[in-house]
């Protein structure tokens, strides 16, 4: 009966002792190739060993792109929300996901963590692309999935490996990338208002309305979303906010993150630890005070 | 009074943590060396692109029609993969002449000293030696130094080297990208010749990286990826930089973290 492999630090996962991490090194130089699974990661090695005490292991760097035509004019002549450039945007991220989720099925992986997302808007055409590493469940040499929750379809989650693990120990998963977005076009002022208020220090309202307007969608249909993955919520939304580049009278607003469900039946709260570095920098004498 | 004789004394690039954390591990540091290679990147190879793919017109407009394609520039990525290769080699030469077991805390540093026809790639480490063991044939070479260096250990790794890969995708626009790209087709159509593009210099990159692992994993993946524009041509340059690691030890989950808050300004 082979003895099962413990770690470095002991039975007991105490901290390693580099002595013996260098003992493990010296004595791999010579050591059989054990696995012969190849694996990519763009993972930091402290967010590999966050997820492998989870029970995960990177699988596989993974990607999907997703581009989509729009109309030529839209963004010329439409008034009110640019609905067409909105479509594409899904479309497009759609896409990305479908490709995305297809590699993740490839590999064998439960889903994608670390998800980085590329939006490329260009007058005729909408680019998605979306990067992260494929994580997979680790198992003992029975075939026990050290890692305990069952997905039916892969999940995509933009959060590092770091807010992963912090999210299950609480008892949340990841589901799925959402998004919201709205293309909505300020309307213009009259040449005579616009000279009326050169001279002025005035709100632009026409931007500001527009800005809440857009904003009211892209969160609204966020909204849909996320219940439409099967969320409850969703963590770490980021927001772009900003005038198209090539239609400075367009504003663009696109907010995504990661739905989140509670798996277990109540939030744990993590025991957390205070830590006071007694590193600070030193304050020097200034030898110039004495002018 | 006269200035003492030299002795052999070491040079390295480790932090004082890192320089710490290797003397801890019995890794002791020899010197630090490096690799150089400046090349000419032949003025052909951005033309030099074949096609894997085509793409059938879609405009139906006889006077217009021109087919596009899909290609790779495998002229160009050999340039800079070969650059890598030669100077990771002449670093790796210099750590086996001072006896090194193996070299830490490479880093790479890659630029067009002269024009886009030129190259330069620049790597440099710390050459260390395991204590207690005999070198083997050829240094192992690893981005990481000190404690992350340890991490992989614990994690059941052993470095193997650095690692550099890249694919060029080259997009020759016909009238099918032409036409689903310029608004004619409408909202919603995928536009086939610029997704493929992306994919192929991603996967092409990845699956470049995968050749040259050996079955080793590739870890610490910094993907960079370029899209330019040349004589109606879109090219996607993806390059992918890492280090292999083989795994030594069958991996354990390891314990879970404490969580804490730093009061720490």
């Amino acid at each position: 009966m082979s003895t099962p492999p413990t770690p470095l630090g002991g039975v007991q996962n105490e901290e390693a002792d580099l002595r013996d991490l260098g003992r493990a090194l010296a004595e791999a130089e010579q050591a059989p190739v054990l696995d012969a699974r190849v694996t990519t990661s763009d993972l930091s090695l402290d967010e590999i060993l966050l997820l492998h005490s989870v029970g995960l292991e990177p699988a596989e760097v993974v990607f999907g792109v997703g581009c989509v035509s729009i109309l030529t004019g839209v963004w010329t002549w439409a008034v009110g929300a640019v609905d067409d450039a909105r479509v594409a945007f899904h479309a497009a991220l759609n896409l990305a996901k479908e490709n995305i989720r297809s590699q993740v099925h490839r590999t064998g992986a439960l889903g994608v963590v670390g998800v980085e997302v590329e939006v490329d808007m260009r007058p005729h055409a909408c680019t998605v692309v979306i990067t992260g590493t494929a994580v997979r469940a680790m198992s003992d040499e029975a075939s026990h999935s050290h890692f305990r929750v069952k997905y039916h379809n892969a999940f995509l989650c933009d959060l590092s490996a770091r807010d992963f693990v912090v999210l299950g120990n609480a008892g949340w998963y990841p589901l799925d990338l959402v998004a919201g977005a709205s293309f909505v076009h300020a309307p213009r002022r009259s040449l005579g208002t616009a000279v009326g208020q050169a001279t002025q220090n005035i709100e632009l309202t026409n931007f500001t309305e527009t800005l809440y307007a857009a904003r009211e969608q892209a969160m609204g249909e966020l909204q849909s979303r996320i219940s439409q993955a099967g969320g409850t919520g969703l963590l770490d939304a980021k927001i772009v906010d900003r005038p198209m580049r090539f239609a400075s009278h367009v504003v663009e607003f696109v907010v995504y993150g990661t739905a989140v469900r509670m798996l277990t039946a109540e939030h744990t709260h993590p025991q957390v630890s205070m830590v006071v570095p007694l590193d600070d920098a030193v304050r020097t004498f200034e030898a110039t005070s004495l002018d | 009074m006269s200035t003492p004789a030299p002795t052999h004394a070491f040079d390295s690039g480790l932090t004082t943590p890192d320089f710490a954390a290797c003397l801890a591990m019995g890794l002791r540091p020899l010197g630090l060396v490096q690799g150089f290679y400046c090349g000419q990147v032949s003025s052909w190879s951005s033309y030099s692109g074949y096609p894997v793919r085509q793409y059938p017109c879609a405009c139906y407009e006889q006077e217009y029609h021109q087919t596009g394609w899909l290609g790779r520039v495998d002229d160009l990525d050999r340039a800079w993969t070969a650059a890598h290769a030669t100077a990771l080699e002449r670093m790796l030469a210099e750590a086996s002449q001072l006896g090194a077991s193996g070299v830490v805390g490479v880093t790479t540093e890659m630029n067009h000293p002269t024009n886009e026809n030129s190259c330069e790639v620049h790597l440099y480490g710390t050459a260390v030696v395991l204590d207690g063991v005999a070198p083997g044939r050829r240094p192992w070479s690893t981005q990481l130094a000190g404690q992350k260096l340890a991490k992989l250990v614990e994690i059941g790794f052993v470095p193997s080297s650095v690692a550099y890969a890249r694919c060029t995708a080259m997009m020759a626009e016909g009238c099918n990208m032409e036409y689903y790209a310029s608004g004619r087709s409408g909202t919603g159509n995928v536009v086939r010749p610029l997704q493929e593009a992306h994919e192929l210099a991603r996967s092409g990159a990845i699956d470049a990286a995968r050749g040259l692992s050996q079955g080793a994993s590739l870890y610490g993946v910094t993907m960079e990826v370029h899209e330019s524009e040349r004589y109606r041509s879109t090219y996607v340059t993806c390059s992918l930089r890492g280090s292999l690691v083989r795994r030594a030890r069958r991996t354990v989950p390891t314990a879970a973290p404490t969580a804490t808050v730093n009061l720490g300004s």
